[in-house]
């Protein structure tokens, strides 16, 4: 038999839990409705301010003209965020003298003013928004500009990012470049982001000369940055073909000593340097390429490749008698690939070798060393008729 | 003078607005406009068309399948179809135009410059 505490507290119990269901049931509808009428809102919202701006943009001669559309958004903060989310999606559509006019829009005061404010805020997430709108906005006033600097430095992976990219959008090349190092000496770095910063210091700038103290050559010579980040640097250069760093890159491959961890930044420096054919560099990269590393030699064979010219190309073939497959296969493909002096090179190494192995069994057994090298001009003989019938489909396919 | 009808598919809100408010300011079309490639394929396999606006990235069937569709139905064989899309790769824009496209837009595009277009585009015709 249950007694008359025990009853009670199981009474207390399932009103308490029932009370508890009751609050999360409620709780739930409340903010499914508030959710359902926050998007109500910003439909109708889009459906009233979105043909507005496109007819300023249509109409607007200066920039006060921003002001009549403006007047119609209230103080809002809901009204607000809505309407610089609007205006940022035009900017991914229209372009030239319609994206100034959005560009007038955007660097209001009224929304200047509201995002300086989140920008102070103490809250994570407005801070957050707050970087969000000044990297987007491209303002870049002194007042806003010393928070964004505290900001870059902060704890917080995310708002020191958002920091950073907002910075990129200063006139003040001694700024930028000072964020971007700080930022990627940051342990917690991704590639990602090192990516896009590069990215945005490229871009929003004037050209900046690599003699100058604030060009990417700072962020390659300061010894606190991971040497991985400065790999990405390289391919950067390489990828936006960034010819003016040509020089510095084949001192720097000069310079820098061949130990385990400088491995993949003499990789990254060598595939640069084909890219941007800095021919000088020739002689170097024929160094590496008789270096132990397999992954070293193969970047050789690309970058030598990309240098052109007859030294470098009959280098290349010479590796062909390299010790490992890979490197072979990979020297094989980029000289057929190379349709005029590469194909001419594997014909001279054919023409030499043909009969050589032919030769060498008629006249016996032979010894052990001399087999294998046998076998292993055969597999070349072999690699390159392959190569050659491969490429002549893929053509006749294209062709067709 | 009949009317040009213009059929825009593109499944962001604002582009498909924006082409609108150009084409109707500007030529006076008349415009009918879908958010999907399958709803707006399944509309030109039925109706006729002047000029085709079409982007490229869409849900439910990509631009360059619809313009295939289109050029194969005899139809749309002399419809004018203008590409706008975010793709500004030269192979994008080089497969746009093998597959008879007539124009390709990318995206940001000034206002003018698809007035242009579209003006040259509608007088060749």
């Amino acid at each position: 038999m249950i007694g008359a505490p025990t009853l009670q507290s199981v009474v207390l119990l399932v009103i308490t839990l029932t009370a508890i269901f009751l609050f999360l049931l409620g709780y739930t509808f409340w903010t499914r409705a508030k959710k359902k009428y926050w998007e109500r809102y910003g439909q109708k919202f889009r459906a009233m301010f979105a043909p507005l701006i496109f007819e300023y943009i249509e109409t607007a001669e200066k920039r006060r003209d921003a002001d009549e559309v403006i007047k119609k958004v209230t103080r809002r903060s809901k009204d607000i965020e809505l309407f610089i989310a609007i205006v940022d999606e035009m900017s991914e559509i229209l372009h030239g003298s319609d994206l100034q006019k959005l560009n007038w829009l955007i660097k209001h005061p009224l929304f200047e003013g509201y995002y300086y404010e989140k920008l102070n805020s103490a809250l994570r997430n407005d801070q957050l928004v707050g970087c969000v709108y000044y990297s987007k906005s491209g303002n870049f006033k002194q007042k806003a500009a010393r928070r964004l600097i505290k900001l870059s430095i902060s704890n917080d992976i995310k708002i020191a990012y958002g920091a950073t990219k907002a910075i990129q959008n200063s006139t003040n090349n001694r700024i930028r470049i000072k964020s971007l190092i700080d930022f990627f000496k940051r342990p917690d770095t991704t590639t990602l982001m090192v990516g896009e910063l590069l990215h945005l210091y490229h871009l929003n700038s004037e050209k900046i000369y690599t003699t100058s103290e604030h060009s990417l050559n700072r962020l390659l010579l300061d010894r606190e940055i991971l040497k991985e980040r400065k790999g990405i640097v390289i391919e950067y250069i390489a990828h936006h073909n960034l010819y003016e760093y040509s020089t510095f890159l084949n001192h720097y491959l000069q310079k820098i000593l061949y130990r385990p961890e400088n491995k993949e930044l003499i990789k990254s420096l060598i595939r640069t340097l084909g890219i941007l054919k800095v021919e000088e560099a020739g002689q170097l990269i024929r160094n590496y390429s008789v270096y132990p590393d397999p992954g070293l030699r193969l970047c050789c064979v690309e970058a030598l490749n990309e240098l052109g010219g007859d030294e470098n190309l009959l280098f290349v073939t010479e590796m062909l008698m390299d010790m490992e497959f890979d490197i072979r296969k990979q020297i094989i493909q980029t000289l057929v690939k190379n349709s005029e002096n590469g194909h001419l090179l594997l014909e001279n190494f054919m023409q030499t070798y043909l009969k050589f192995p032919t030769k060498v069994l008629s006249a016996g057994t032979p010894p052990k060393d001399l087999h294998i090298y046998i076998k292993k001009l055969r597999s070349i003989m072999n690699g390159i008729r392959i190569t050659f019938a491969n490429n002549e489909k893929r053509q006749k396919k294209l062709s067709a | 003078m009949t009317k040009i009808n213009v059929v825009v598919i593109d499944d962001d809100e604002l582009t498909r607005l924006l082409l609108q408010r150009i084409l109707e300011r500007e030529f006076k079309y008349s415009i009918i406009s879908f958010r999907n490639g399958l709803e707006g394929l399944k509309y030109l396999e039925e109706n006729d068309a002047d000029l085709v606006v079409l982007d490229l990235m869409l849900p439910g069937k990509n631009g360059f399948d619809i313009l295939k569709a289109l050029r194969r139905e005899g139809r749309h064989k002399d419809t004018k179809i203008i590409l706008v899309s975010a793709k500004s790769n030269s192979l994008d824009i080089e497969r746009g135009f093998e597959l008879t496209a007539d124009e390709y837009v990318t995206k940001p595009f000034q206002q003018q410059e698809l007035v242009v277009r579209v003006k040259k585009l509608m007088k060749a015709s």
